[in-house]
Protein backbone atom coordinates (compact mmCIF):
# COMPACT_ATOMS: atom_id res chain seq x y z
CA UNK A 1 0.00 0.00 0.00
CA UNK A 2 1.90 3.58 -0.99
CA UNK A 3 2.44 6.07 1.90
CA UNK A 4 0.08 8.61 1.09
CA UNK A 5 1.40 10.73 3.72
CA UNK A 6 5.06 10.60 2.27
CA UNK A 7 6.43 14.28 1.66
CA UNK A 8 6.65 14.49 -2.22
CA UNK A 9 9.50 16.89 -1.83
CA UNK A 10 12.98 15.89 -2.79
CA UNK A 11 16.29 16.97 -1.84
CA UNK A 12 17.56 16.26 -5.55
CA UNK A 13 15.03 18.85 -6.59
CA UNK A 14 16.60 21.97 -5.27
CA UNK A 15 14.49 24.66 -3.16
CA UNK A 16 16.75 27.36 -0.98
CA UNK A 17 14.65 26.53 2.11
CA UNK A 18 16.02 23.14 1.31
CA UNK A 19 18.53 24.07 3.15
CA UNK A 20 16.93 23.91 6.27
CA UNK A 21 17.49 25.33 10.10
CA UNK A 22 21.21 25.00 10.37
CA UNK A 23 21.49 26.75 13.23
CA UNK A 24 18.22 24.79 15.05
CA UNK A 25 19.77 21.44 13.54
CA UNK A 26 23.67 22.22 14.34
CA UNK A 27 23.09 23.75 17.75
CA UNK A 28 25.84 22.35 19.54
CA UNK A 29 28.29 22.22 16.69
CA UNK A 30 26.90 25.36 14.94
CA UNK A 31 26.95 26.98 11.41
CA UNK A 32 30.58 26.98 10.41
CA UNK A 33 32.77 24.02 9.45
CA UNK A 34 36.12 23.59 8.17
CA UNK A 35 37.19 24.13 4.69
CA UNK A 36 38.82 20.70 4.50
CA UNK A 37 35.52 19.07 4.68
CA UNK A 38 34.05 21.45 1.87
CA UNK A 39 36.93 20.49 0.21
CA UNK A 40 36.74 16.49 0.31
CA UNK A 41 33.04 16.46 -0.78
CA UNK A 42 33.95 18.94 -3.72
CA UNK A 43 37.15 16.96 -4.73
CA UNK A 44 35.61 13.10 -4.34
CA UNK A 45 32.89 14.46 -6.10
CA UNK A 46 34.64 15.67 -9.22
CA UNK A 47 37.08 12.40 -8.93
CA UNK A 48 33.84 10.45 -9.08
CA UNK A 49 32.00 12.10 -12.14
CA UNK A 50 35.45 12.50 -13.81
CA UNK A 51 36.22 9.23 -13.76
CA UNK A 52 31.85 8.19 -14.64
CA UNK A 53 31.15 10.83 -17.45
CA UNK A 54 35.17 12.17 -18.47
CA UNK A 55 37.00 15.63 -16.93
CA UNK A 56 35.03 18.02 -19.30
CA UNK A 57 31.16 16.78 -18.26
CA UNK A 58 32.17 17.16 -15.02
CA UNK A 59 33.65 20.62 -15.44
CA UNK A 60 30.48 21.56 -17.28
CA UNK A 61 28.35 19.37 -14.37
CA UNK A 62 29.98 21.66 -11.60
CA UNK A 63 29.90 24.52 -13.87
CA UNK A 64 26.32 23.94 -13.79
CA UNK A 65 25.87 23.76 -10.25
CA UNK A 66 27.41 26.55 -9.13
CA UNK A 67 25.39 28.48 -11.58
CA UNK A 68 21.68 27.69 -9.93
CA UNK A 69 23.60 27.90 -6.33
CA UNK A 70 25.25 31.53 -7.39
CA UNK A 71 21.28 32.22 -8.86
CA UNK A 72 19.88 31.09 -6.05
CA UNK A 73 22.22 32.69 -3.38
CA UNK A 74 21.63 35.85 -5.42
CA UNK A 75 18.14 35.47 -5.50
CA UNK A 76 17.92 34.52 -1.86
CA UNK A 77 20.76 36.43 0.21
CA UNK A 78 21.17 39.50 -1.76
CA UNK A 79 19.13 42.87 -2.92
CA UNK A 80 18.99 43.23 -6.63
CA UNK A 81 17.55 46.35 -6.44
CA UNK A 82 20.55 48.02 -5.71
CA UNK A 83 23.10 49.99 -8.63
CA UNK A 84 26.13 47.89 -10.38
CA UNK A 85 28.65 49.33 -7.54
CA UNK A 86 26.50 49.03 -4.59
CA UNK A 87 25.46 45.52 -5.76
CA UNK A 88 29.07 44.86 -5.95
CA UNK A 89 29.90 46.38 -2.72
CA UNK A 90 27.17 44.27 -0.94
CA UNK A 91 28.25 41.01 -2.80
CA UNK A 92 31.96 41.57 -2.05
CA UNK A 93 30.75 42.12 2.36
CA UNK A 94 28.72 38.58 1.39
CA UNK A 95 31.48 36.59 -0.13
CA UNK A 96 34.09 38.10 3.19
CA UNK A 97 31.58 37.37 5.35
CA UNK A 98 30.46 33.85 4.26
CA UNK A 99 33.93 33.02 4.52
CA UNK A 100 33.66 32.44 0.58
CA UNK A 101 36.55 34.88 -0.24
CA UNK A 102 37.76 38.19 -0.93
CA UNK A 103 36.52 39.35 -3.83
CA UNK A 104 38.18 42.05 -6.21
CA UNK A 105 36.69 43.64 -9.03
CA UNK A 106 39.22 45.07 -11.61
CA UNK A 107 37.36 46.26 -14.37
CA UNK A 108 33.33 46.49 -15.26
CA UNK A 109 32.34 47.68 -18.87
CA UNK A 110 28.99 49.38 -18.14
CA UNK A 111 28.38 49.59 -21.88
CA UNK A 112 29.01 45.91 -23.10
CA UNK A 113 28.94 44.65 -19.58
CA UNK A 114 32.40 42.84 -19.75
CA UNK A 115 33.75 42.26 -16.38
CA UNK A 116 36.84 41.72 -14.68
CA UNK A 117 37.35 40.13 -11.36
CA UNK A 118 39.71 38.10 -8.68
CA UNK A 119 38.68 36.36 -5.92
CA UNK A 120 41.66 35.81 -2.98
CA UNK A 121 41.62 32.84 -0.86
CA UNK A 122 38.98 31.24 -2.65
CA UNK A 123 37.36 28.59 -0.71
CA UNK A 124 37.64 26.06 -4.10
CA UNK A 125 41.21 26.40 -4.73
CA UNK A 126 43.77 28.69 -2.70
CA UNK A 127 46.41 26.26 -1.54
CA UNK A 128 46.01 23.81 -3.67
CA UNK A 129 48.79 21.71 -5.48
CA UNK A 130 49.67 23.84 -8.95
CA UNK A 131 48.38 21.88 -11.77
CA UNK A 132 47.81 23.04 -15.05
CA UNK A 133 44.31 22.85 -15.34
CA UNK A 134 41.24 24.93 -14.49
CA UNK A 135 39.84 23.92 -11.30
CA UNK A 136 37.76 27.15 -10.16
CA UNK A 137 34.75 25.60 -12.58
CA UNK A 138 32.19 25.63 -10.02
CA UNK A 139 33.34 29.35 -8.80
CA UNK A 140 32.74 30.60 -12.78
CA UNK A 141 29.05 29.22 -12.68
CA UNK A 142 28.64 30.52 -9.29
CA UNK A 143 29.47 33.93 -10.11
CA UNK A 144 27.79 33.92 -13.59
CA UNK A 145 24.63 33.08 -11.74
CA UNK A 146 24.64 35.99 -9.47
CA UNK A 147 25.69 38.09 -11.89
CA UNK A 148 22.45 36.66 -14.23
CA UNK A 149 20.14 36.83 -11.32
CA UNK A 150 21.08 40.71 -10.93
CA UNK A 151 21.59 41.82 -14.57
CA UNK A 152 18.74 39.59 -15.91
CA UNK A 153 20.70 38.49 -18.51
CA UNK A 154 22.74 35.10 -19.15
CA UNK A 155 26.38 35.76 -18.34
CA UNK A 156 28.79 33.60 -19.37
CA UNK A 157 32.13 33.28 -16.65
CA UNK A 158 35.76 31.67 -17.56
CA UNK A 159 38.57 31.39 -15.01
CA UNK A 160 41.27 33.55 -17.16
CA UNK A 161 44.04 32.34 -14.94
CA UNK A 162 44.48 30.84 -11.74
CA UNK A 163 47.62 31.36 -10.04
CA UNK A 164 49.55 30.69 -6.43
CA UNK A 165 51.78 31.61 -4.20
CA UNK A 166 51.13 30.32 -1.43
CA UNK A 167 47.73 32.38 -1.40
CA UNK A 168 45.75 31.33 -4.49
CA UNK A 169 43.95 34.29 -6.58
CA UNK A 170 41.72 33.18 -9.32
CA UNK A 171 40.63 36.09 -12.47
CA UNK A 172 37.55 35.32 -13.36
CA UNK A 173 36.42 37.05 -16.77
CA UNK A 174 32.84 37.49 -17.92
CA UNK A 175 30.62 38.98 -20.66
CA UNK A 176 27.21 38.71 -21.63
CA UNK A 177 26.50 35.86 -23.40
CA UNK A 178 23.08 36.74 -25.51
CA UNK A 179 24.71 40.04 -26.40
CA UNK B 1 85.36 22.29 -18.30
CA UNK B 2 83.92 20.17 -21.36
CA UNK B 3 82.58 21.45 -24.48
CA UNK B 4 78.25 20.91 -23.23
CA UNK B 5 79.19 22.77 -19.95
CA UNK B 6 80.65 25.61 -21.98
CA UNK B 7 77.60 26.22 -23.86
CA UNK B 8 75.24 25.72 -20.91
CA UNK B 9 77.22 28.68 -19.13
CA UNK B 10 77.22 31.07 -22.17
CA UNK B 11 73.86 30.64 -22.28
CA UNK B 12 73.32 31.30 -18.72
CA UNK B 13 75.41 33.89 -19.11
CA UNK B 14 74.22 35.68 -22.00
CA UNK B 15 70.14 35.09 -20.53
CA UNK B 16 71.78 37.41 -17.31
CA UNK B 17 73.95 39.92 -19.72
CA UNK B 18 72.17 40.38 -23.15
CA UNK B 19 69.02 38.16 -22.50
CA UNK B 20 68.20 39.28 -26.62
CA UNK B 21 70.96 37.31 -27.96
CA UNK B 22 70.41 33.97 -25.44
CA UNK B 23 70.21 31.07 -27.31
CA UNK B 24 70.64 27.64 -26.68
CA UNK B 25 70.16 24.64 -29.04
CA UNK B 26 69.59 21.55 -26.81
CA UNK B 27 69.60 19.40 -29.79
CA UNK B 28 73.14 20.09 -30.30
CA UNK B 29 73.92 19.15 -26.70
CA UNK B 30 75.08 15.69 -25.80
CA UNK B 31 72.02 13.28 -25.02
CA UNK B 32 73.08 13.17 -21.38
CA UNK B 33 73.32 17.55 -20.50
CA UNK B 34 69.86 17.71 -23.43
CA UNK B 35 67.53 17.67 -20.74
CA UNK B 36 69.75 19.71 -18.46
CA UNK B 37 69.50 22.38 -21.34
CA UNK B 38 65.95 22.59 -21.95
CA UNK B 39 65.19 22.98 -18.35
CA UNK B 40 67.65 25.76 -18.35
CA UNK B 41 65.45 27.67 -21.63
CA UNK B 42 62.18 26.93 -20.14
CA UNK B 43 63.95 28.80 -16.80
CA UNK B 44 65.51 31.61 -18.38
CA UNK B 45 61.73 32.10 -21.11
CA UNK B 46 60.25 31.81 -17.69
CA UNK B 47 62.68 34.50 -16.11
CA UNK B 48 62.59 36.85 -18.95
CA UNK B 49 59.19 36.58 -19.19
CA UNK B 50 58.60 37.65 -15.13
CA UNK B 51 60.96 40.56 -16.34
CA UNK B 52 58.85 41.80 -19.30
CA UNK B 53 55.61 41.51 -17.04
CA UNK B 54 57.52 43.13 -13.74
CA UNK B 55 58.66 45.92 -16.92
CA UNK B 56 55.66 46.59 -18.07
CA UNK B 57 54.25 46.94 -14.43
CA UNK B 58 57.26 49.52 -13.24
CA UNK B 59 55.72 51.81 -16.20
CA UNK B 60 52.41 51.55 -14.82
CA UNK B 61 50.32 49.42 -17.66
CA UNK B 62 48.31 47.51 -15.02
CA UNK B 63 46.46 45.65 -18.16
CA UNK B 64 49.36 44.26 -18.97
CA UNK B 65 49.36 40.58 -19.88
CA UNK B 66 50.58 38.67 -17.33
CA UNK B 67 52.59 35.23 -17.76
CA UNK B 68 50.75 32.08 -18.29
CA UNK B 69 49.75 29.95 -15.31
CA UNK B 70 52.63 27.64 -15.78
CA UNK B 71 54.69 30.66 -14.95
CA UNK B 72 54.89 30.09 -11.03
CA UNK B 73 57.54 32.65 -10.97
CA UNK B 74 55.31 35.47 -11.94
CA UNK B 75 52.77 34.64 -9.22
CA UNK B 76 53.85 37.09 -6.96
CA UNK B 77 53.59 39.54 -9.63
CA UNK B 78 50.18 38.81 -10.70
CA UNK B 79 49.12 38.66 -7.16
CA UNK B 80 50.00 42.51 -7.15
CA UNK B 81 49.08 43.41 -10.55
CA UNK B 82 45.31 42.07 -9.31
CA UNK B 83 46.27 44.13 -6.11
CA UNK B 84 46.32 46.79 -7.96
CA UNK B 85 44.03 46.61 -10.55
CA UNK B 86 41.41 46.59 -7.18
CA UNK B 87 42.98 49.60 -6.33
CA UNK B 88 41.83 51.32 -9.44
CA UNK B 89 38.61 50.14 -9.05
CA UNK B 90 38.16 51.15 -5.53
CA UNK B 91 39.65 54.73 -6.73
CA UNK B 92 37.27 54.75 -8.80
CA UNK B 93 34.32 53.64 -6.72
CA UNK B 94 35.61 56.58 -4.40
CA UNK B 95 35.52 58.83 -7.16
CA UNK B 96 32.01 58.44 -7.78
CA UNK B 97 31.55 58.71 -3.70
CA UNK B 98 32.19 55.59 -2.27
CA UNK B 99 33.62 56.21 0.72
CA UNK B 100 32.98 52.80 2.15
CA UNK B 101 36.08 51.51 0.26
CA UNK B 102 38.70 49.97 1.97
CA UNK B 103 42.23 48.78 1.74
CA UNK B 104 43.25 45.54 3.27
CA UNK B 105 46.73 45.32 1.50
CA UNK B 106 49.83 47.25 0.55
CA UNK B 107 50.74 47.85 3.83
CA UNK B 108 51.55 52.05 4.87
CA UNK B 109 49.61 53.01 1.56
CA UNK B 110 46.48 50.77 2.76
CA UNK B 111 46.68 53.11 6.06
CA UNK B 112 46.57 56.16 3.92
CA UNK B 113 44.24 55.62 1.94
CA UNK B 114 41.90 54.11 4.28
CA UNK B 115 42.70 57.01 6.06
CA UNK B 116 41.62 59.40 3.81
CA UNK B 117 38.25 57.22 2.96
CA UNK B 118 37.85 57.46 6.86
CA UNK B 119 37.99 61.18 6.28
CA UNK B 120 36.05 61.64 3.15
CA UNK B 121 33.41 59.15 4.92
CA UNK B 122 32.86 61.43 7.46
CA UNK B 123 33.00 64.33 5.63
CA UNK B 124 30.11 63.26 3.54
CA UNK B 125 28.13 62.32 6.76
CA UNK B 126 28.19 65.12 8.39
CA UNK B 127 27.09 67.28 4.66
CA UNK B 128 24.40 64.10 4.43
CA UNK B 129 23.49 65.59 7.90
CA UNK B 130 23.70 69.18 7.56
CA UNK B 131 21.48 68.37 3.69
CA UNK B 132 19.81 66.54 5.69
CA UNK B 133 18.70 69.48 8.38
CA UNK B 134 18.74 72.30 5.28
CA UNK B 135 16.09 69.57 3.84
CA UNK B 136 13.77 69.20 6.88
CA UNK B 137 13.78 73.22 7.20
CA UNK B 138 13.45 73.48 3.25
CA UNK B 139 10.10 71.16 3.75
CA UNK B 140 9.10 73.48 6.74
CA UNK B 141 9.35 76.39 5.08
CA UNK B 142 7.49 75.08 1.98
CA UNK B 143 4.88 73.77 4.39
CA UNK B 144 4.57 77.55 5.80
CA UNK B 145 4.40 78.94 2.05
CA UNK B 146 1.46 76.72 1.18
CA UNK B 147 -0.40 77.74 4.48
CA UNK B 148 0.99 81.74 3.87
CA UNK B 149 -0.42 81.17 0.20
CA UNK B 150 -3.31 79.60 0.98
CA UNK B 151 -4.54 82.17 3.82
CA UNK B 152 -3.28 85.35 1.34
CA UNK B 153 -4.67 83.27 -1.78
CA UNK B 154 -8.14 83.51 0.00
CA UNK B 155 -8.06 86.51 1.78
CA UNK B 156 -9.96 89.70 0.55
CA UNK B 157 -7.52 92.29 1.56
CA UNK B 158 -5.31 92.99 -0.99
CA UNK B 159 -1.50 91.66 -0.16
CA UNK B 160 1.63 92.82 -2.66
CA UNK B 161 5.76 93.66 -1.70
CA UNK B 162 7.37 95.85 -3.65
CA UNK B 163 11.16 96.17 -4.24
CA UNK B 164 12.03 99.26 -2.45
CA UNK B 165 14.83 100.03 -5.26
CA UNK B 166 13.40 99.37 -8.19
CA UNK B 167 9.68 99.43 -7.48
CA UNK B 168 9.22 96.15 -9.06
CA UNK B 169 6.20 93.56 -8.04
CA UNK B 170 7.77 90.79 -6.27
CA UNK B 171 4.01 89.25 -4.43
CA UNK B 172 0.57 89.70 -4.94
CA UNK B 173 -1.72 87.72 -3.80
CA UNK B 174 -5.24 86.87 -6.01
CA UNK B 175 -6.84 90.00 -4.27
CA UNK B 176 -4.24 92.10 -5.57
CA UNK B 177 -3.59 90.39 -8.76
CA UNK B 178 -6.88 90.99 -9.81
CA UNK B 179 -7.47 94.39 -7.83
CA UNK B 180 -3.94 95.99 -9.54
CA UNK B 181 -5.28 95.11 -13.32
CA UNK B 182 -8.67 97.29 -12.23
CA UNK B 183 -9.53 100.01 -12.82
CA UNK B 184 -8.31 102.04 -9.88
CA UNK B 185 -5.18 99.34 -10.32
CA UNK B 186 -2.63 101.46 -11.94
CA UNK B 187 -3.38 104.55 -9.19
CA UNK B 188 -2.81 102.23 -6.55
CA UNK B 189 -0.14 100.69 -7.37
CA UNK B 190 1.51 104.12 -8.29
CA UNK B 191 1.27 105.06 -4.78
CA UNK B 192 2.51 102.00 -3.33
CA UNK B 193 5.68 102.11 -5.74
CA UNK B 194 6.14 106.05 -4.37
CA UNK B 195 5.64 104.83 -0.89
CA UNK B 196 8.56 102.00 -0.68
CA UNK B 197 10.65 104.57 -2.54
CA UNK B 198 10.76 107.10 -0.07
CA UNK B 199 12.15 104.52 1.99
CA UNK B 200 10.20 105.47 4.95
CA UNK B 201 9.20 103.85 8.41
CA UNK B 202 6.61 101.39 7.73
CA UNK B 203 3.35 102.94 9.52
CA UNK B 204 -1.18 102.73 8.59
CA UNK B 205 -2.35 104.63 6.03
CA UNK B 206 -4.92 105.68 4.32
CA UNK B 207 -5.10 105.54 0.34
CA UNK B 208 -8.72 106.62 -1.45
CA UNK B 209 -8.42 105.73 -4.87
CA UNK B 210 -11.36 106.92 -7.65
CA UNK B 211 -12.06 105.63 -10.92
CA UNK B 212 -13.97 108.49 -11.71
CA UNK B 213 -17.34 106.96 -11.11
CA UNK B 214 -17.01 105.54 -7.40
CA UNK B 215 -14.63 106.01 -4.37
CA UNK B 216 -12.56 103.25 -2.54
CA UNK B 217 -10.72 104.32 0.55
CA UNK B 218 -8.15 101.68 1.66
CA UNK B 219 -6.36 101.18 5.00
CA UNK B 220 -2.57 100.63 4.47
CA UNK B 221 -0.26 98.82 6.46
CA UNK B 222 3.41 98.57 5.53
CA UNK B 223 6.30 96.55 6.55
CA UNK B 224 9.80 96.73 5.54
CA UNK B 225 11.05 93.19 4.89
CA UNK B 226 14.54 91.53 2.74
CA UNK B 227 13.39 89.39 0.25
CA UNK B 228 16.05 87.70 -1.77
CA UNK B 229 18.91 90.27 -0.64
CA UNK B 230 16.57 92.82 -1.65
CA UNK B 231 15.25 95.89 0.23
CA UNK B 232 11.13 95.35 0.17
CA UNK B 233 7.94 96.72 1.28
CA UNK B 234 5.04 94.23 1.94
CA UNK B 235 1.92 96.04 2.10
CA UNK B 236 -1.62 95.01 2.86
CA UNK B 237 -4.75 96.73 1.75
CA UNK B 238 -8.21 96.83 2.90
CA UNK B 239 -10.96 98.60 1.93
CA UNK B 240 -12.44 100.22 4.21
CA UNK B 241 -14.91 102.36 1.68
CA UNK B 242 -18.08 100.55 3.69
CA UNK B 243 -16.76 101.40 7.00
CA UNK B 244 -15.52 105.00 6.11
CA UNK B 245 -19.37 105.76 4.59
CA UNK B 246 -20.91 103.74 7.82
CA UNK B 247 -18.62 106.14 9.83
CA UNK B 248 -19.39 109.36 7.85
CA UNK B 249 -23.43 108.97 8.05
CA UNK B 250 -22.65 108.23 12.01
CA UNK B 251 -20.75 111.76 12.26
CA UNK B 252 -23.34 113.32 10.06
CA UNK B 253 -26.15 111.55 12.61
CA UNK B 254 -24.15 113.14 15.37
CA UNK B 255 -23.00 116.11 13.81
CA UNK B 256 -26.17 117.18 11.91
CA UNK B 257 -29.53 118.24 12.16
CA UNK B 258 -31.20 115.97 10.08
CA UNK B 259 -34.21 118.03 9.30
CA UNK B 260 -32.36 121.48 9.07
CA UNK B 261 -29.02 119.93 7.72
CA UNK B 262 -27.76 123.03 10.65
CA UNK B 263 -25.08 121.52 13.23
CA UNK B 264 -26.53 119.30 15.57
CA UNK B 265 -26.43 120.68 19.75
CA UNK B 266 -23.80 117.97 20.15
CA UNK B 267 -21.75 119.58 17.78
CA UNK B 268 -22.82 123.39 18.75
CA UNK B 269 -22.18 122.95 22.26
CA UNK B 270 -18.55 120.97 21.47
CA UNK B 271 -17.64 123.84 19.09
CA UNK B 272 -18.86 126.36 21.75
CA UNK B 273 -16.55 124.49 24.26
CA UNK B 274 -13.60 124.94 22.34
CA UNK B 275 -13.87 128.09 20.94
CA UNK B 276 -13.81 129.48 24.84
CA UNK B 277 -10.56 127.03 25.42
CA UNK B 278 -9.27 128.73 22.82
CA UNK B 279 -10.35 132.58 23.92
CA UNK B 280 -11.59 133.20 20.71
CA UNK B 281 -13.78 136.27 20.57
CA UNK B 282 -16.89 136.02 19.19
CA UNK B 283 -20.59 136.46 19.45
CA UNK B 284 -23.14 133.97 20.53
CA UNK B 285 -26.51 134.34 19.08
CA UNK B 286 -29.66 132.60 20.83
CA UNK B 287 -32.55 132.43 18.07
CA UNK B 288 -36.01 131.17 19.02
CA UNK B 289 -38.85 130.84 16.51
CA UNK B 290 -41.90 132.40 16.86
CA UNK B 291 -45.26 130.84 17.57
CA UNK B 292 -43.91 127.39 16.41
CA UNK B 293 -46.68 125.83 17.96
CA UNK B 294 -49.56 127.76 16.73
CA UNK B 295 -48.21 127.07 13.20
CA UNK B 296 -47.81 123.48 14.09
CA UNK B 297 -51.16 123.22 15.73
CA UNK B 298 -52.95 125.40 12.91
CA UNK B 299 -51.09 124.23 9.50
CA UNK B 300 -49.62 121.23 10.52
CA UNK B 301 -46.23 119.89 11.56
CA UNK B 302 -45.57 119.76 7.60
CA UNK B 303 -45.96 123.29 7.65
CA UNK B 304 -43.75 123.80 10.86
CA UNK B 305 -40.80 122.35 9.66
CA UNK B 306 -40.77 124.07 6.45
CA UNK B 307 -41.23 127.16 8.82
CA UNK B 308 -38.05 125.47 10.60
CA UNK B 309 -36.35 124.91 7.53
CA UNK B 310 -37.10 128.57 6.49
CA UNK B 311 -35.25 129.60 9.47
CA UNK B 312 -32.60 127.66 9.45
CA UNK B 313 -32.04 128.65 5.86
CA UNK B 314 -32.04 131.95 7.07
CA UNK B 315 -29.93 131.78 9.91
CA UNK B 316 -27.15 130.09 7.76
CA UNK B 317 -26.49 133.65 5.67
CA UNK B 318 -25.87 134.99 8.79
CA UNK B 319 -22.27 134.67 8.35
CA UNK B 320 -20.23 132.84 6.15
CA UNK B 321 -17.29 131.46 8.89
CA UNK B 322 -20.32 131.40 11.70
CA UNK B 323 -21.68 127.89 13.45
CA UNK B 324 -25.15 127.66 12.69
CA UNK B 325 -26.69 124.93 15.34
CA UNK B 326 -29.91 123.58 15.69
CA UNK B 327 -30.53 122.76 19.64
CA UNK B 328 -33.74 121.87 19.93
CA UNK B 329 -37.38 122.04 18.85
CA UNK B 330 -37.48 125.75 17.91
CA UNK B 331 -34.21 127.08 19.37
CA UNK B 332 -31.32 127.69 17.36
CA UNK B 333 -27.62 129.50 17.98
CA UNK B 334 -25.23 130.77 16.26
CA UNK B 335 -21.48 131.24 16.66
CA UNK B 336 -20.36 134.03 14.90
CA UNK B 337 -16.26 134.90 14.77
CA UNK B 338 -14.53 137.64 15.63
CA UNK B 339 -17.95 140.17 15.24
CA UNK B 340 -19.35 142.30 17.95
CA UNK B 341 -23.02 141.95 19.33
CA UNK B 342 -24.63 144.88 17.72
CA UNK B 343 -23.26 144.15 14.32
CA UNK B 344 -25.07 140.46 14.87
CA UNK B 345 -27.87 142.01 16.37
CA UNK B 346 -27.89 143.98 13.14
CA UNK B 347 -27.61 141.57 11.08
CA UNK B 348 -30.53 139.87 12.73
CA UNK B 349 -33.24 142.20 12.33
CA UNK B 350 -32.53 142.39 8.59
CA UNK B 351 -32.56 138.73 8.84
CA UNK B 352 -35.70 138.81 10.99
CA UNK B 353 -36.98 141.13 8.38
CA UNK B 354 -36.72 139.10 5.22
CA UNK B 355 -37.95 135.83 6.77
CA UNK B 356 -40.90 137.90 7.61
CA UNK B 357 -41.83 139.24 4.18
CA UNK B 358 -44.67 138.06 2.27
CA UNK B 359 -44.15 134.53 0.82
CA UNK B 360 -46.55 134.65 -3.15
CA UNK B 361 -45.89 130.37 -2.93
CA UNK B 362 -46.65 129.91 0.37
CA UNK B 363 -50.62 129.89 1.36
CA UNK B 364 -49.95 129.53 4.64
CA UNK B 365 -51.08 132.69 6.12
CA UNK B 366 -48.97 133.25 9.78
CA UNK B 367 -45.53 135.66 10.02
CA UNK B 368 -42.49 133.85 9.80
CA UNK B 369 -40.80 135.92 12.58
CA UNK B 370 -37.96 135.06 15.09
CA UNK B 371 -36.52 136.17 18.33
CA UNK B 372 -33.01 136.28 19.01
CA UNK B 373 -30.61 137.06 21.89
CA UNK B 374 -27.17 138.20 21.41
CA UNK B 375 -24.21 137.69 23.90
CA UNK B 376 -20.52 138.80 22.84
CA UNK B 377 -17.58 137.05 24.05
CA UNK B 378 -14.29 138.54 24.71
CA UNK B 379 -11.06 136.84 24.89
CA UNK B 380 -11.48 137.13 28.68
CA UNK B 381 -14.35 135.93 29.09
CA UNK B 382 -14.77 133.60 32.71
CA UNK B 383 -18.81 132.58 31.90
CA UNK B 384 -19.08 129.05 31.04
CA UNK B 385 -21.03 127.49 28.50
CA UNK B 386 -23.80 127.11 29.85
CA UNK B 387 -23.77 130.64 31.60
CA UNK B 388 -23.42 132.36 28.41
CA UNK B 389 -26.51 130.15 26.61
CA UNK B 390 -28.63 131.19 29.63
CA UNK B 391 -27.57 134.56 29.38
CA UNK B 392 -28.61 134.81 25.47
CA UNK B 393 -31.36 132.76 26.30
CA UNK B 394 -32.52 135.54 28.84
CA UNK B 395 -31.71 138.16 26.11
CA UNK B 396 -33.74 136.62 23.05
CA UNK B 397 -37.02 136.50 26.10
CA UNK B 398 -36.47 140.14 26.64
CA UNK B 399 -36.55 140.59 22.65
CA UNK B 400 -39.64 138.36 22.44
CA UNK B 401 -41.56 140.00 25.10
CA UNK B 402 -40.41 143.49 23.43
CA UNK B 403 -42.12 142.39 20.53
CA UNK B 404 -44.88 141.06 21.45
CA UNK B 405 -45.58 143.99 23.57
CA UNK B 406 -44.87 146.26 20.05
CA UNK B 407 -46.58 144.17 18.41
CA UNK B 408 -50.04 144.64 20.65
CA UNK B 409 -49.24 148.42 21.20
CA UNK B 410 -49.57 148.16 16.83
CA UNK B 411 -52.85 146.34 17.51
CA UNK B 412 -54.32 149.03 19.45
Amino acid sequence: MPNILENPRRHSHFRWDGLGDIREGRGDLGEDMPVLVYRLMQFTMLDVLSREFGEAEADRLFRKSGHLAGTEFARNALNLQLDFDGFVAQLQRALAELKIGILRMERFDQGTGEIMLTVEQDLDCSGLPITDENVCTYDEGFIAGVLEAFAGRPYDVREVDCWASGDRVCRFSGRLSDA
Amino acid sequence: MNEAAQLLFDYLKDAWNQPDRARLDADALPEDFRELGEGLICFVEGVLEVRAFAKALSRGDLSAAPPGRQNELAAPLKALQASLRHMTWQSQQVAKGDYRQRLEFMGEFAEAFNTMTGQLSDRQAALESQIERIRAQSAALEQSNRVFQALTEGMVNWIAVVDSNTGERLFANRAARDGLEGKIGADVWNWLVRQARTGAEPRARELIASDGASVVTFSVTSHMLPWNERTAVAYMLSDVSDERKYLRELESRAYLDPLTQLNSRYYGMRTLSAWLGERRRFTLCFVDLDNLKYVNDTFGHAEGDRFLVAAADAIRQLSPDGVCVRLGGDEFMVLVPYADAEEVARDMEALRARLAAPRALEPAPYLRSISYGVVEVGEDNALPSSELLGLADERMYEYKRAQKKARKAQLK
